[in-house]
């Protein structure tokens, strides 16, 4: 199931206008940008699973992002493999990491292990917005902007 | 079912004195246009009309009730509204009134059910019109010149409110809630309470029914408060509007700040939708990611690992006794398929690895993701940044207004800021009451931390519906769950049929009212929370200032046709938006659409739509109204040459119902 740090869910709350113009009405927009800086910068901070500490969001992808399952897991791969600095020719080790990360029998494609390491990866990019942003901006747009210009020339880099 | 607006009657108040007589249909002018100078109380009118009309206003709080004292030195104040009703072929004369009691902030109310009989306490309509004149029902025919907007707003949903409001499906909610609210103190008090589990969920429930309750309490009190914010705010507007609209051009220069600003922050909000919607391939975000993927995909390939094989082979060496190739299945044959087949994935991991192959082969045949997302973001940047610019310019142009005022005009400006604050605020904190999310965990066990009402009410539900499971109490838990489910789906079938049909009918009237191939064709494409606007299946966010209004005149007429009743139509500032040619077309309409049309006027909607008016000849009633005061001395003295049944007065009000005296007399911006 997706969760989020709580600090980083009372962060950017005032970002969600669940009625609003912007872009960003769900919490889980909130995890999906933090998740793909995360990914980018290959940066995990580990999330307790502590009710206290971290707020469960939901346990299968909203319709928004139902068709992007595929591609969230290939960067979870991807970015686990370029971690673990395996040999991406290595049949044995690959394989074992598919079957590690992928789980059909999941809504969202992923094994129990592997979404509590998506989640690592979502508070590892929240942990890297807040450290250049004290506060959010208080308007989407704005924040997505700084996002890009702080973040994307950095991100899925050699 | 007909109703009309008779008379309005007024003492005491911050409008004028007055008697306003109004015509409809049947009496000869089914337009009333009704112009009041600025500051003359034409507000305190149209916002104590339909709180009448509902009995709402008996709800009223006293600050709200002070807060419509004259600025004279009056210990009370009156203020009534008289209906024609014609029901079933018999027609009475109705009359609300409304005593203000001043030093105390209480109101009396009283009706009066026909012209011979007295007057007795509380708010007694006919039975027939009771359930259209609530509240929300009298918001769709008596409404301000914003509700245009928010009957088309894709974040509103003024439009479907409405049709819940007037169709009874608010009560049939009101009436679900009573069930539920009935349910939950049953299965509290009822359920068996020997078992310590049962005992503890029970006291649980109770904690959560406490908590619902500060928190309701809390979020009506909140509610007031708003409307009271909302009503300051709004009179702020119109004061510090004042100011702006006495500086040369000021109105003007505003309105286009005001307009450029919303421009701006349209296409703002449009660009970041778009790049957002773009992020959501996160492939896009870089070539060198997608080249490094598909690098991976030629690896995957080249490693060849097979799917489908894997469950054969298993399903092999546990079901049968020979191989494929027909020979025995030695155990040394066995454990040389198992070690073989160990390299091969699922069947169901490899439609996984399929399906992601797939995928970055299509990011990586598009060569231009990231140059598109770059572009849509370098576009949304110089939105954000002539957005900017333009509230700059606003702020600029405000300021230098402010800085030319006088001392308590800059009050008034400094008051609006403030007050725009507090309604940020106040809105932040109803949305915070009324956050709707199923309390769990932690949460669930310490309802003191919960803020909203809403997700109390689900957390009382939940374990309403546990605890009557666990006791003895199941037939009445699915008893309940099977009324629920029945209320609702009625619920929810009938408003999806009564939306497409009033959509139906709202497109009908629109066909009626719209000049025919002038380019300014348009209808309501869709209806789910909101008036989706389009023409030929290409839907727009709004239309030009005309359309928006053809269209919200023409949803209120629909409703009112598919109830099969007949009300007046109230508008304040009718046709500001509308440019002249337009205003025009649709002045020479008005009588053709209701059987009673009541516009408060302001100067500048008068050119254009008072030429198509005079098109209807004398189907039309102009009333001008104004304080009895030295300033307008000039105008007592015009009307005290006519003759007495054209005009009223009274010690603080001048009342003419004299057409050339309105047409000669524009009176708006005095």
């Amino acid at each position: 199931m997706f969760r989020l740090d709580r600090n980083a869910a009372k962060w950017g709350n005032g970002l969600i206008q669940k009625k609003g113009p912007g872009p960003i009405k769900i919490e889980f927009d909130l995890y999906y940008i933090y998740l793909i800086v995360g990914l980018g910068l290959g940066r995990t901070e580990s999330l307790s699973e502590q009710d206290s500490d971290s707020k469960e969001l939901i346990r299968y992808y909203p319709k928004a992002y139902q068709s992007v399952r595929h591609r969230i897991a290939t960067l979870l791969l991807y970015c686990d493999l370029k971690a673990s600095s395996f040999d991406i020719n290595h049949k044995k080790i690959v394989k074992s990491k598919i079957e590690e990360i992928l789980s059909a029998d999941s809504v969202i494609l992923l094994s129990d292990d592997s979404c509590k390491q998506l989640n690592n990866y979502a508070n590892g990019g929240f942990e890297a917005i807040r450290e250049e942003l004290v506060n959010p901006p208080s308007d989407s747009a704005l924040f997505l902007i700084y996002v890009y210009e702080t973040f994307f020339h950095k991100m899925f880099k050699n | 079912m007909k109703v009309s607006i008779d008379k309005i009657e007024t003492n005491g108040l911050r409008c004028p004195d007055a008697k306003i007589v109004f015509k409809d249909k049947d009496s000869g002018a089914s337009l009333n246009l009704l112009q009041m100078p600025n500051a003359t109380g034409k507000t305190t009118i149209i916002k104590l009309l339909g709180p009448t009309l509902s009995g709402e206003i008996r709800n009223w709080g006293s600050k709200m009730i002070k807060s419509f004292k004259s600025r004279e030195d009056v210990s009370s104040g009156l203020f009534s509204v008289s209906i024609l009703t014609d029901i079933n072929k018999k027609k009475s004369n109705i009359q609300f009134i409304v005593r203000f009691n001043f030093e105390h902030g209480t109101v009396d109310f009283t009706t009066s059910r026909s012209e011979t009989s007295g007057e007795e306490d509380g708010w007694l309509p006919p039975r027939e019109i009771k359930p259209y004149i609530t509240e929300g029902c009298v918001d769709v025919f008596c409404f301000r010149g914003d509700k245009v907007n928010d009957l088309i707003d894709s974040n509103k949903s003024d439009a479907e409110e409405t049709i819940k409001a007037f169709f009874g499906i608010t009560s049939s909610e009101d009436f679900l809630q009573s069930i539920n609210t009935h349910f939950r103190a049953t299965v509290s008090q009822q359920a068996n309470v020997n078992d310590r589990v049962i005992n503890s969920k029970s006291n649980l429930l109770k904690a959560w029914e406490g908590r619902f309750k500060i928190l309701k309490s809390d979020f009506e009190d909140l509610k007031n408060s708003e409307s009271q914010i909302n009503n300051d705010l709004q009179d702020l507007r119109e004061r510090s509007g004042r100011i702006i609209a006495s500086v040369e051009n000021g109105a003007e220069e505003e309105s286009k700040h005001a307009s450029t600003v919303q421009k701006h922050e349209e296409r703002v909000a449009l660009l970041s939708n778009e790049y957002w919607d773009t992020l959501k391939n996160p492939f896009t975000i870089s070539n060198e990611l997608v080249a490094d993927l598909f690098k991976m995909r030629e690896s995957l390939e080249k490693m060849k690992l097979p799917g489908g094989s894997k469950t054969f082979f298993d399903d092999m060496i546990e079901f049968e006794e020979n191989c494929i190739c027909g020979e025995e299945l030695t155990e040394e044959k066995v454990d040389h398929i198992k070690k073989t087949i160990e390299n091969y994935l699922g069947d169901d991991e490899i439609t996984i690895i399929n399906q992601i192959k797939e995928e970055i082969k299509i990011s990586f045949k598009d060569k231009d993701g990231e140059e598109n997302l770059n572009t849509i973001f370098s576009t949304l940047k110089e939105a954000v940044s002539s957005r900017d610019k333009a509230k700059i310019d606003e702020r600029n142009f405000l300021e230098g207004i402010k800085e030319m005022s006088s001392e308590e005009n800059k009050k008034i400006f400094d008051e609006y800021d403030k007050k725009q604050i507090e309604v940020i605020q106040i809105t932040g904190k109803i949305n915070n009451r009324t956050k709707e999310y199923k309390p769990s965990g932690t949460e669930l066990n310490n309802p003191a931390s919960c803020k909203s009402w809403k997700a109390a009410e689900l957390a009382i539900s939940e374990l309403s519906d546990e605890l009557g499971t666990m006791s003895d109490m199941i037939d009445d838990v699915n008893a309940h769950a099977v009324l629920v489910k029945i209320i609702t789906g009625c619920k929810e079938n009938s408003l999806k049929r009564l939306k497409e049909k009033v959509r139906e009918l709202t497109n009908k009237m629109i066909l009626q009212t719209l000049r025919a191939n002038s380019g300014y064709e348009i209808k309501v494409e869709s209806f789910d929370k909101f008036l989706q606007l389009g023409w030929n299946g290409v839907e727009q966010s709004e239309g030009s200032g005309a359309q928006n209004i053809i269209v919200a005149y023409s949803f209120v007429r629909a409703i009112l046709e598919e109830a099969t009743i007949q009300f007046p139509l109230i508008v304040d500032h009718p046709f500001t938006n509308v440019d002249i040619g337009n205003r025009r077309d649709l002045g020479s309409k008005l009588t053709t659409l209701m059987h009673q049309f009541i516009g408060f006027l302001i100067d500048v909607e008068r050119p254009g739509f008072l030429e198509g008016v005079e098109k209807s000849g004398d189907e039309v009633r102009y009333i001008s109204l104004f304080r009895n005061n030295k300033e307008n001395e000039v105008y007592a003295k015009k009307m005290e040459k006519m003759e007495q049944d054209l005009y009223y007065k009274s010690d603080s009000g001048l009342l003419c119902y004299d057409k050339e005296f309105f047409l000669e007399n524009s009176m708006g911006t005095k």
